[in-house]
């Protein structure tokens, strides 16, 4: 290229386990906008700024097709895997083609479809805690409930079999690690396309009348010829690949946070309210998409005063831009009482995430209910010990030892999902239970009760007509 | 004149809850629970929801032990069918000839499921979902089939239908009117209800009947519509309504209108016998003439009020009645009696899953059906009760709090819920 910069640092760098590379806030702060090197010797502008990143991310004129000449790769494995997908999938469209694409999937992703998944979320995470809790008094925390939730929610969405994740869990990884050799994440990927194959031609052999999406893009795209088959195939990949490691990251590295940062985790349990504030500074803080897409110069553009020239490569970091101290003061803070909405942790522009509504509402309800069913939930290893996914494309940890206060054993539980708010309960035992005074369900005004309520609750639980009450013994 | 005391017949949940509420009140006298089913009475509720699914097992299902039973002094006759009163001497006699005194006799019989018409043989794969055994049945089918036709989309067909869909069986549900839960229900709910069910897999065909039914090979069924479409299943659970368990009653003289007329004392016309549950029919300020009512509340309320009649404390049955159902996890709660309500406002977004329907008759509140709003129906059963007037502007306005309308804020714990 023939305005390399002599001393332009190499890309990537190396980063902290808690925060971007150090070398990003200096290069911010002495020249915002600068040259690195990529590993294949070429050289990329690197953006660190807030408004510059944005400015990239939400303009047009840059490129996210890896075809396009000066596209930056991030690693061997990386060239490797995207130059020769076929075919691109959203995130490596540009527009028209990138409009047409995502707009079929917008409503299956919108707010209020994707609010049709919480009860289902809610099930699972109980469902979850449960297993943990059964088990004993210590798991690791990333596989056993980080990796495993939004693992069931894609596959429930897709309707993918839950009992093939270990299959599609590993080609997920295998192909987010940058450092592998170029032929595993290939190899990967096709191995997943060929598995997803099978699963179209069985949905398509036995339609039933199933709602999951993939027998939806089955019924409106592939069938009357909107998308091909491949299309299609790179669609639900792509679907399935983001719907599971992000969100599974994040989980952990959420928890982790608040484990680190005790009052914060306390001040969250007091206050559920605050759980929608604290999920946006987990994202921010984390910005686990940390090497977000590259992008190529279309035509000249000037950002920032600096003339990026046509087919120039572009490093718009978006883990840089959520610790700009002019967005966000104290910005290697992790403070979930702050102001973070604005964030970029989902990038910015056309292809902002499309899976952000569904991957807050699983934070969302991650955080309300993990803490409260495990409030003395703590690291089982020192944090020095803890190995992170520094890695691969998507920024995590590897394994999360954890451990709680095996939880006394309790004479009843009960599943509050189900009450209908009859009140018999209360008939049955008033000193145990009583209604809430607006929505008539129940509430349990003593969990530890004496031995001489025991047969009051029994009776409670043989009355309730929704079968809430479990008398556990 | 000897005390025979009282025989109740039935052992469903009204017949349950009133042999308890007696002995609670005090009454000392014989007890006498009579009913046709082998089992100890049990819930019916979740038979359709937590029990078919898979949740809990059979054993969760029964009110109480046998010792129980002996402990409050209540005789229990267990598969013991009545098959007729003498009015004049004043005792049942059971299929096996037995003969039991009363003083008072109290027909609890409940209701039954009207069966498919046109069907010329009983077919394994049929289920009538009603008692423990159906159920029992049901589950066990349910574990092997794929496909299943649900006939008619009342409360328990759709209930099944979501707990099949759930699993990911495929799911037709075939229904002769043209909504769901069609005279019980307002179309906004019935609306949300079809998305929601559809979501879940389910596939409807609205008004169309079974013209034929068969069984194309061993253990599978095949359903051939008025228009001709055909539909194999593994499995075909008829819930085409039920129909009040009578004919005890009206054999013994005693006059019956869909269900065993009873006045607001819940007695018939014979002052020694009373009905209360599914099968009776009484009129009372929420409803339009006789009405008969099928639920846990109705069963609960009329029990209580019965047993302090019988033992003193005659009070007229008055409460208002609320029924609730659980479709795959979404919640409709309904206070009040919805028939020959001619307008109907919307507090919330119908377009959602959560939100309530207020009807009104004439200018009056006559019902509220809520989805996944209990609040709104918690507030609905107070402004019921309370009789307080509701205006359809203050209903459909999320800025009026409607408990606010309530005369004073009685504690929940204080009102017989
Ligand atoms: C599957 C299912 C789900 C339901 N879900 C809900 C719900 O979600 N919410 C709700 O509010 N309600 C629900 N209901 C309705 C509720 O269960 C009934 O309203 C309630 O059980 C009525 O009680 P009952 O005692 O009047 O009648 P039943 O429970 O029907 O009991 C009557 C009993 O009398 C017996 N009997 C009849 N004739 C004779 C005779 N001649 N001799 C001896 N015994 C006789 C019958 O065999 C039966 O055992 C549901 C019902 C069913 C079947
Ligand atoms: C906390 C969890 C998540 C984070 C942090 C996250 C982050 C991101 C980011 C940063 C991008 C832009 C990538 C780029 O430009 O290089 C993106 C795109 C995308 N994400 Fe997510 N994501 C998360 C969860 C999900 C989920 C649950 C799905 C659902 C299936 C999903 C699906 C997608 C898709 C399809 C795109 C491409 C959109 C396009 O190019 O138009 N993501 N995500
Ligand atoms: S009896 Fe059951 S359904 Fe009724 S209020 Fe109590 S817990 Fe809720």
């Amino acid at each position: 290229m023939s305005h390399d910069h002599a001393n332009a640092p190499a890309f990537p760098m190396k980063r902290c386990p808690f925060s971007p590379p150090p070398e990003y806030a200096q290069i911010r702060a002495e020249a915002p906008v600068s040259k690195v090197t990529m590993p294949d010797g070429s050289q990329a502008w690197l953006l660190t700024r807030y408004d510059d990143v944005k400015a990239v991310l939400g303009d047009n004129r840059f490129s996210t097709d890896p075809a396009k000449d000066g596209y930056p790769f991030i690693s061997p494995a990386r060239a490797s895997l995207l130059k020769y997908e076929k075919p691109a999938t959203l995130i490596r469209l540009d527009p028209p083609e990138h409009t047409k694409h995502r707009r079929m999937l917008t409503k299956e992703f919108m707010i209020t479809q994707v609010e049709a998944m919480r009860p289902f979320i809610q099930e699972t995470v109980d469902a979850l805690l449960d297993e943990m809790i059964a088990k004993g008094d210590a798991c690791d925390f990333a596989e056993e409930f980080a990796l495993a939730l939004p693992t069931a929610v894609i596959a429930n969405m897709l309707g993918v079999p839950y009992e093939d994740r270990e299959f599609f869990q590993e080609r997920a990884q295998a192909k987010l690690d940058l450092t592998a050799d170029p032929s595993v994440p290939l190899k990967a990927g096709e191995e997943m396309r060929a598995y997803l194959d099978t699963l179209i031609t069985e949905k398509m052999a036995n339609p039933g009348n199933r709602s999951d999406l993939i027998s939806r893009l089955i019924g409106t795209q592939l069938v009357p010829g909107h998308l091909s088959r491949e299309e299609v195939l790179a669609t639900i990949e792509l679907l399935l690949m983001g719907g599971h490691e992000t969100t599974a990251n994040m989980i952990a590295l959420g928890t982790l946070s608040l484990l680190t940062n005790p009052d914060q985790k306390q001040a969250l349990i007091d206050d559920p309210s605050l759980v929608k504030n604290a999920i946006e500074e987990m994202l921010r803080f984390h910005t686990i998409v940390h090497y977000n897409g590259p992008r190529v110069a279309m035509e000249d553009v000037e950002v920032a005063g600096q003339l990026i020239r046509k087919g120039e490569g572009v490093m718009a970091m978006i883990s840089a831009a959520n610790r700009d101290p002019e967005k966000f003061p104290d910005p290697d803070k992790f403070d979930i009482r702050r102001e973070a909405r604005h964030h970029v942790a989902f990038s910015y522009g056309v292809h902002q995430c499309l899976g952000q509504h569904l991957a807050r509402l699983e934070l969302s309800i991650v955080f309300t209910t993990l803490f409260q069913r495990l409030p003395s939930l703590e690291l089982a290893v020192p944090v020095e010990e803890l190995k992170f996914n520094s890695d691969a494309f998507v920024y995590g940890i590897k394994s999360l030892p954890l451990k709680w206060e095996p939880k006394m054993q309790k004479f009843f539980s009960v599943d509050y999902s189900r009450c209908v708010g009859g009140g018999l309960c209360v008939m049955a035992a008033p000193k145990v239970f009583a209604q809430n005074e607006d929505d008539g369900l129940v509430i349990v005004l003593d969990d530890n009760p004496p031995a001489e309520e025991h047969e009051n609750i029994r009776e409670a639980a043989r009355l309730c007509p929704a079968l809430c009450i479990h008398i556990d013994k | 004149m000897a005390d025979d005391g009282i025989v109740v017949v039935g052992t469903g949940q009204a017949a349950f809850q009133l042999v308890g509420f007696l002995r609670d009140e005090g009454y000392a006298g014989t007890i006498r629970l009579v009913g046709d089913e082998a089992h100890l009475p049990y819930q019916r509720p979740p038979l359709s929801k937590a029990f078919m699914n898979g949740d809990c097992e059979i054993d969760s299902l029964f009110f109480q032990s046998r010792e129980h039973f002996q402990k409050r002094d209540i005789e229990l006759h267990l598969g013991a069918r009545v098959t007729r009163i003498d009015r004049a001497s004043r005792f049942v006699e059971t299929a096996t000839g037995v003969r039991l005194p009363y003083s008072h006799l109290v027909l609890a019989t409940g209701a039954r499921n009207r069966n498919l018409p046109g069907l010329d043989k009983p077919y394994p794969w049929l289920v009538n979902l009603r008692g423990l055994d159906d159920a029992g049945n049901m589950r066990e089918r349910l574990g092997g089939a794929r496909e299943v036709v649900v006939v008619g989309a009342g409360f328990l067909g759709l209930e099944f239908a979501a707990v099949a869909a759930k699993k990911g069986l495929a799911v037709t549900v075939i229904e002769a009117g043209p909504t769901l839960m069609g005279r019980a229900i307002s179309a906004p709910v019935a609306a949300a209800f079809r998305r929601h069910h559809e979501a879940l897999g389910v596939r409807f065909l609205l008004g169309t009947t079974l013209a034929a039914l068969d069984e194309p090979a061993p253990g599978r069924c095949r359903v051939v519509t008025r228009e001709g479409e055909v539909i194999e299943a593994d499995l075909l659970i008829s819930s085409i309504g039920v129909q009040p368990n009578v004919e005890l009653a009206q054999d013994a003289g005693l006059r019956c209108e869909n269900g065993i007329v009873v006045d607001a004392f819940l007695n018939t016309e014979d002052p020694a016998i009373s009905a209360i549950g599914d099968c009776a029919a009484f009129e009372s300020r929420f409803s339009l003439g006789l009405c008969r009512i099928e639920s846990v509340q109705n069963a609960m309320d009329q029990a209580r009020c019965l047993a302090r009649t019988l033992t003193g404390n005659r009070a007229p049955y008055d409460a208002a009645p609320w029924f609730w159902s659980d479709q795959g996890g979404l919640k409709l709660q309904i206070a009040g009696l919805s028939h020959g309500a001619d307008q109907c406002v919307i507090r919330g977004d119908a377009q959602t899953l959560s939100f309530s329907a207020y009807l009104f008759r004439a200018g009056r509140l006559v019902a509220v059906e809520s989805v996944a709003r209990p609040a709104d129906h918690m507030a609905a059963r107070r402004l019921l009760n309370a009789g307080v007037e509701v205006q359809p502007q203050q209903a459909q306005d999320l800025n009026v709090d409607l408990k606010s309308l309530l005369p004073v804020a009685e504690p929940l714990a204080a009102q017989p819920v």
